[in-house]
């Protein structure tokens, strides 16, 4: 078996120490919908684990700092943290709030909105989702038109966003406005806070083809938000968005939660079948299983290379769309797999709910075959892996368009 | 990770290899030296010698340098990236390794302090004809008449032959059953009576030998060994060997995506230049992110011939190999492919690339090799 090596002895024993607390803090229902490959859940849920995270000193927002209620780990510790709560079947932090706007109102935000936000973060009681993309911005980010026009004390906001990701679950919204328009797309671009329970905004769900509700289109129309809701100065939003999306570093790459999802496809692939032949001894299947096996690897090593490595930098970079982009790439690989293992029984369309009842397959498919569908938006999400590509050819390799 | 004073002595190697490549082996001597024989500079070796580089792989118990794997990677990725040949992987990785493997310490002391020297040149006569890349394969047999031992049959793909002093032959031991087989190895010298080689010129301008044994005498007693752990050992040895190469084939794949990326970016088409369009850029960008995993699982070989013996190594060198050469077969192709007609010109490196990649992927066993080997090791893992 590829193993990484191990880390020092401190940080194996905080290893030890996270591990111990996952197994005997998780709720059961909670760990099942994450084995079951699951990446949205139910608000209470993630609520829940976030304030059993919360109460064992801010291990919920494991990137921020002592002073804002957080663990103050080091890199390796945040490392080995997120490693654990993927091999655990705990479910991913809260991206939006706890990844995203946490950080930026360090960096960007007034001492005001500082002690306004991040309580409410910490403690879960308010939730966030992400507006970037528009029905016409999608990989041309910058190109966005959703415009905040100044009356008074207020800004009014008309036009609307498009795949928000938990708008349906969420009480507010930071996001990118168009509040000028300038000579250069990416100036006159404002980042900027809104609650959703405001007269005039609308969520409307957008069912996705593998039949869940996720995505949503969040329409503005003559929203009245307040001026103190701006991060940053008018017309920064550009480089806040920028700063934002560097942001997250430690499993973007999804590696450990790959590895989980290849933990469960071993055991399927190694299962008995009686009557049958294992699924490892098909030479074919074994070949795309140890293939992906070593990719995994290749590309585990190289996250830790650039997180944590002799190189490591404030920024990682174009190190981030590399990962992204591998980490997508194997983790669909993976799915494929994972959706094919189970033969005839894969193509059974049951509702999630029911999935895995199926009692005369000697294989239990499950959510395989939804989970495949559903895991391809990831390399289309948080700047699709062609956008990725011509990051790497920019600002790595020096080619000019 | 890497800790820091061998960070450091990596740096210090790779410096001293890269001025020394960059002063005497551009590409337009490289040519010269492999279009004479013996197809490397035997003034290069010596200068190699002079510097410690053939004690690098050797251990101190053996007197060595002991350097770690890390260490003569580094040296090893070097040498990739000029398109470096000479007996040097032969000669001071693999067959001092076997030797280190199977020798006593005073006699194998003798025999690798010669090597380290660079007086001695020993290059492994272990594949057959009909072996592929089968370790366990063997049909050259040593048998015992009226108290000599002499070696008969047939070995292939032995490199730079034409310069080696000594050859390190496997044989099966004569009378072996099929369940019980015993092997052994020896040292002997080239110009034994009955050794016969055909020399010959590979794709990458480096030498390889075909060679004959016709009732060879294997004289030495020292120069013998023999074991249960024979094929064992030199798998092991095998895997630094494998690990070696890994590591030049990532110092090739670096430099055919520099010289590429030159090249794009200064050929101009349609008005504009090549490096300006998207799709370019893309593959561009794809063989970049294949160096980059190719570096991390080359990285990966050292730590586990350092720390691992048996099927953690073994599973790891595989693994590495296997994905390394396709990836770097697959960066050469694309890069004479973004070259366009200019990459098939003999004058343009990137072609020569693909050759000492194709060779260097061959070698020990090739992507498909170990593939299937780490496939087998994987099953008997889980199980």
């Amino acid at each position: 078996m590829l193993r990484a090596p191990p880390f020092n002895s401190e940080l194996e024993d905080f290893r030890h120490t996270v591990r111990e607390f996952i197994r005997v803090n998780l709720p059961d229902h909670i760990r099942q919908q994450v084995a079951a490959e699951k990446m949205d859940l139910p608000r209470e849920d993630q609520v829940c684990w976030h304030r059993i995270l919360r109460d064992n000193g801010g291990w919920c927002c494991p990137a921020w700092p002592k002073e804002h209620g957080g663990p103050g780990w080091s890199d390796e510790q945040q490392y080995v943290f997120e490693q654990e709560l993927a091999l655990g079947n705990a479910p991913r932090l809260m991206i939006y709030g706890v990844g995203m706007l946490g950080p930026t109102l360090f960096e960007y935000g007034s001492e005001q909105q500082r002690e306004r936000i991040l309580p409410d973060i910490l403690n879960a009681d308010t939730f966030w989702c992400q507006g970037f993309s528009e029905p016409g911005s999608g990989s041309d980010l910058a190109s966005l038109n959703c415009r905040m026009t100044p009356d008074g004390d207020e800004y009014i906001v008309n036009g609307s966003k498009i795949w928000t990701s938990e708008a349906h679950l969420a009480d507010w919204i930071f996001g990118l406005f168009r509040s000028s328009v300038e000579a250069r797309k990416q100036q006159g671009i404002t980042f900027l806070l809104i609650d959703l329970a405001s007269p005039g905004v609308t969520v409307r769900p957008l069912k996705i083809f593998e039949d869940t509700h996720e995505v949503n289109q969040v329409f503005f129309d003559q929203v009245r938000v307040p001026k103190e809701n701006v991060v940053g100065r008018l017309g920064e939003g550009w480089e806040i968005g920028k700063y934002l999306l560097s942001l997250e570093r430690f499993g973007t790459a999804e590696v450990s939660r790959t590895k989980a999802t290849m933990q469960r496809l071993t055991e399927l692939a190694f299962a008995e079948i009686p009557g049958g032949t294992r699924l490892i001894d098909h030479v074919d299947f074994a070949e795309r299983f140890c293939r992906a096996e070593r990719a995994l690897h290749a590309l585990e090593m190289t996250e830790r290379r650039i997180l944590l490595g002799d190189q490591r930098a404030e920024s990682i970079g174009t190190g981030a769309s590399m990962l992204k982009i591998r980490g997508t790439e194997i983790q669909s690989d993976v799915f494929r797999l994972t959706a094919e293992a189970s033969a005839h029984f894969a193509h059974i369309d049951i509702p999630r709910s029911q999935a895995g009842c199926h009692s005369d397959s000697p294989y239990q498919p499950g959510d395989a075959a939804r989970n495949y569908f559903n895991y391809r938006k990831t390399p289309i999400y948080s700047g699709s892996n062609e956008i990725q590509r011509n990051i790497i050819a920019k600002l790595e390799l020096d080619l000019r368009s | 990770m890497i800790d820091q004073s061998t960070f450091e002595q990596q740096s210090l190697i790779e410096d001293a290899a890269r001025r020394f490549l960059e002063k005497n082996y551009s590409f337009e001597k490289r040519r010269e030296i492999i279009a004479e024989e013996p197809g490397y500079s035997t003034d290069h070796w010596r200068e190699m010698a002079q510097l410690g580089w053939m004690l690098l792989p050797i251990s101190a118990e053996f007197g060595g340098l002991g350097g770690s794997t890390a260490l003569v990677l580094t040296l090893l990725k070097e040498f990739g990236r000029t398109l470096y040949v000479s007996p040097y992987l032969a000669s001071a990785v693999t067959s001092a390794r076997i030797i280190e493997k199977m020798a006593a310490r005073p006699v194998g002391q003798q025999i690798l302090e010669k090597i380290g020297s660079g007086e001695v040149i020993v290059s492994p006569a272990i594949y057959e004809p009909q072996a592929r890349y089968d370790l366990n394969n063997v049909a050259t047999t040593a048998s015992t008449a009226r108290g000599a031992i002499l070696l008969s049959g047939a070995k292939t793909a032995v490199l730079y032959g034409n310069a080696a002093s000594h050859l390190l032959v496997l044989a099966q031991n004569a009378g072996n059953h099929e369940s019980h087989r015993e092997f052994s190895l020896h040292l002997i010298p080239k110009d034994t009576e009955g050794v016969q080689l055909t020399h010959y010129r590979t794709h990458d301008g480096a030498r390889a030998s075909d060679v004959k044994l016709d009732n060879v005498e294997s004289r030495d007693p020292q120069m013998i060994w023999q074991g249960e752990q024979t094929l064992t050992e030199i798998s092991q040895a095998m895997n630094l060997a494998n690990a070696a190469i890994s590591a030049e084939l990532v110092g090739a794949m670096e430099a055919t995506l520099e010289l590429t990326l030159d090249f794009v970016k200064t050929r101009t088409q349609f008005g504009q230049k090549l490096s300006s369009f998207q799709s370019l850029q893309h593959r561009l960008v794809d063989m970049y992110m294949r160096c980059q995993m190719a570096e991390s699982l080359s990285r990966e070989t050292a730590r586990a011939i350092d720390s691992f013996r048996g099927a953690e190594q073994d599973i790891m060198v595989s693994a590495a190999k296997c994905e390394i050469a396709r990836a770097a077969l697959l960066n050469a192709e694309e890069a004479i492919q973004l070259h366009g007609a200019m990459g098939m010109m003999d004058e343009m490196a990137v072609g020569h690339y693909l050759k000492r990649v194709f060779s260097l992927s061959l070698l020990f066993g090739d992507a498909d090799y170990h593939q299937a080997r780490y496939r087998s090791l994987r099953l008997k893992a889980a199980s």
